[in-house]
């Protein structure tokens, strides 16, 4: 028996990946609805949102492409889907070396327009501008008192000027900031500049989509309220899928799809390491040290 | 030897540099004038009414107060509701709130005579916006009632874009070069036949591809440099770039299962907590803890430590490693260090 126990850390790696494979894939075929805890942080961007006064935007800065896919698509579907329930005009925006991100939002957006609101116009709900580099930072000071300087053109290449949602940014009187009500940064790993540059100097609201494995850096500055919320990985998309259809058979995006295998991903994970830890102490080893 | 002089040189002037323009104001401090603009600004002159002196007001708690907004707007407002960096007019009274030391009670700064500030070449614009901040503005942003602060440039803050497209331009350089040595290598590798040279030509029927293909992105009307672009983007950028990424899974159920392993009492605690957060980040999580109190689900409990011990674990982490970075960063700045790559001849 304890030679048994003891063999349970020495198993073929390609076991591993099988379960793996089985587990995140079962999901697929099979409907599984499980509970959902919405957390504060989820929470906190839900809200945020939700007070956006009128005549105010949204920015929401997309900068992931296929590598961050799995988790950051999801987070920007609900938003979106969100800002438009609420008929809040909001703006994409890039930025970085991911010459593709505008296309990833703009499909995310062309599909909820197909599907959900074929009323919404571009130019008028919403304006995607592409992507841009340079230093993060000066790119944030320069989006804060002048859009129009650092996007001066849509990602289809037209002059920000014809675009009808732009127009108010025209307007040499105020900063861009005063028009923009909050910032929502998506990426695999969204800069801590925002909030040194944008919260920290003009008090507007931030929050983040990160993937999960990036989420522990960016927990103080919820507690600090430097953050207003944050979407981690495909839990936050879920959980904010959640707030917006409270019935489960209405929800519908990415992070929803995706948050019951990469529950049964998890607890794989979780199952290895207990089968790991079990032929370790079985072997002995774990006495001897 | 001359190249790591060069090299010492230009890392001490940048290094200074950025360091001067973070101590040396952006304007010369004693022509500097703050205060608020009171007529249509021109492009050669801004006719300010300055800040000058301290006063202290005492107003009654049922007064109302006028109060002016940095982009000129004016309200009126109860006395509970001024803040500090207000500006407000109270029965002839008029100035910036610096302080308030008891209800009703502000200590203000007055205004002096308005004065003309001329405009050069050399002048610098600072806008107060409605948030507080200083904006560095042109004349054409000013309009009358924003509160300003002008005066002559120190440079050193007017150059900063200048410096930083610098390091953008060396940026883009290094993109050309890595697209460069792409090129050399591969062209090398079919020139003379080397093992796999038939991957370096698909290396650049791709590259071809690619540049054809991104003729469509963008394009309202269906096209065929649409069609190849969604070809490019929907059937073949996406599922590879998510595959090469879900890959990870695989290998981190193998790494956690391989050395995850309880050899001290720091790895269980660590174990211990992974599981917790694991199964806090899920719903299986709140499933299995569904009958305890809530204190004590999964899902809380794993907020808690994210929250708290995480957080106080990576404050202390990022302190560390910040210390680190500014002892790494004076050595680099001023040539100290050695070792690898420094102590090479160029």
């Amino acid at each position: 028996m304890r030679e048994f126990l003891g063999n349970l850390q020495h198993i073929d790696r390609r076991w591993v990946y099988l379960f793996v494979f089985v587990a995140c894939t079962l999901p697929f075929i099979v409907t599984i609805r499980l509970p959902l805890y919405v957390s504060p942080e989820t929470k906190g961007v839900y809200d945020m949102i939700e007070k956006c006064p009128p005549g105010k935007v949204v920015v929401v800065d997309s900068s992931w492409d296929a590598g961050s896919m799995g988790e950051n698509q999801g987070q920007v579907e609900v938003v979106f889907d969100h800002l438009f329930r609420k008929n809040i005009p909001f703006i994409v925006t890039a930025q970085g070396f991911v010459l593709t991100a505008p296309q990833f939002s703009e499909k995310v957006i062309e599909k909820l327009v197909r599907t959900k609101y074929p009323h919404k116009k571009y130019g008028v709900d919403w304006v995607n501008l592409g992507v841009t580099m340079g230093l993060d930072w000066q790119i944030m000071q320069q989006m804060a008192k002048d859009i129009t300087k650092q996007f001066p053109k849509d990602y289809k290449q037209t002059p920000v000027e014809k675009l009808p949602l732009m127009k108010r940014f025209l307007n040499k009187d105020k900063s861009s900031i005063e028009y923009i009500h909050m910032i929502h940064a998506v990426t695999y790993s969204p800069s801590e500049n925002w909030l040194a540059f944008i919260h920290g100097q003009y008090g507007t609201p931030i929050s983040f989509g990160c993937a999960g494995i990036q989420s522990t850096t960016y927990y103080r500055y919820i507690s600090s309220k430097q953050l207003c919320g944050m979407l981690v990985g495909i839990r936050g998309a879920a959980e904010y899928d959640a707030l917006l259809n409270p019935k489960p058979e209405k929800r519908w995006t990415l992070g929803t799809k995706l948050i019951v295998p990469l529950s049964f991903g998890y607890l794989i994970i979780i199952f290895a390491i207990i089968v790991g830890n079990i032929g370790f102490i079985a072997s002995g080893r774990g006495k001897r040290r | 030897m001359w190249k790591k002089r060069l090299i010492a040189l230009v890392t001490f002037l940048a290094g200074l540099y950025y360091f001067l323009e973070f101590v040396v104001p952006p304007t010369i401090p004693w022509a500097t004038v703050r205060g608020v603009v009171v007529a249509p600004p021109t492009k050669e002159q801004l006719l300010v009414k300055p800040f000058v002196g301290k006063q202290s007001i005492r107003v009654g708690s049922t007064e109302k107060i006028t109060r002016e907004m940095p982009d000129g707007s004016v309200s009126i407002i109860s006395v509970s509701s001024v803040k500090i960096g207000d500006r407000i007019k109270w029965h002839g009274k008029e100035g910036k709130v610096l302080s308030i030391p008891a209800q009703g009670q502000f200590v203000i700064e007055t205004y002096g005579k308005p004065r003309t500030v001329k405009l050069t070449g050399k002048s610098i614009i600072f806008r107060k916006s409605v948030s507080g901040s200083d904006e560095s503005v042109t004349w054409d942003y000013i309009k009358q009632g924003n509160e300003v602060k002008v005066g002559p440039t120190t440079y050193l803050s007017q150059w900063q874009t200048n410096v930083n497209d610098f390091f953008v331009v060396l940026g883009s350089l290094a993109w050309g070069m890595g697209l460069f040595s792409l090129w050399l290598v591969h062209s090398t590798a079919i020139r003379k036949r080397r093992g796999e040279w038939g991957l370096s030509v698909v290396f650049f029927v791709f590259v071809v591809f690619g540049v054809i293909a991104g003729y469509g992105f963008g394009n309202e009307k269906v096209t065929w440099a649409k069609n190849l672009n969604d070809l490019a983007f929907d059937y073949m950028l996406v599922p590879m770039g998510s595959t090469i990424f879900s890959l990870l899974a695989f290998y981190m159920a193998s790494a956690a299962y391989r050395s995850f392993k309880a050899k001290t009492g720091e790895a269980v605690m660590m174990m211990v907590s992974a599981m917790i957060v694991m199964l806090g980040q899920i719903p299986m999580g709140l499933w299995i803890t569904k009958w305890l109190p809530q204190q004590a689900q999964l899902p809380v409990v794993s907020q808690w430590i994210l929250y708290v011990i995480n957080s106080a674990a990576v404050k202390g982490m990022w302190f560390g490693m910040m210390l680190g970075a500014i002892a790494v960063g004076l050595r680099f700045w001023l040539s100290l260090e050695r070792g690898a790559y420094f102590d090479m001849e160029l």
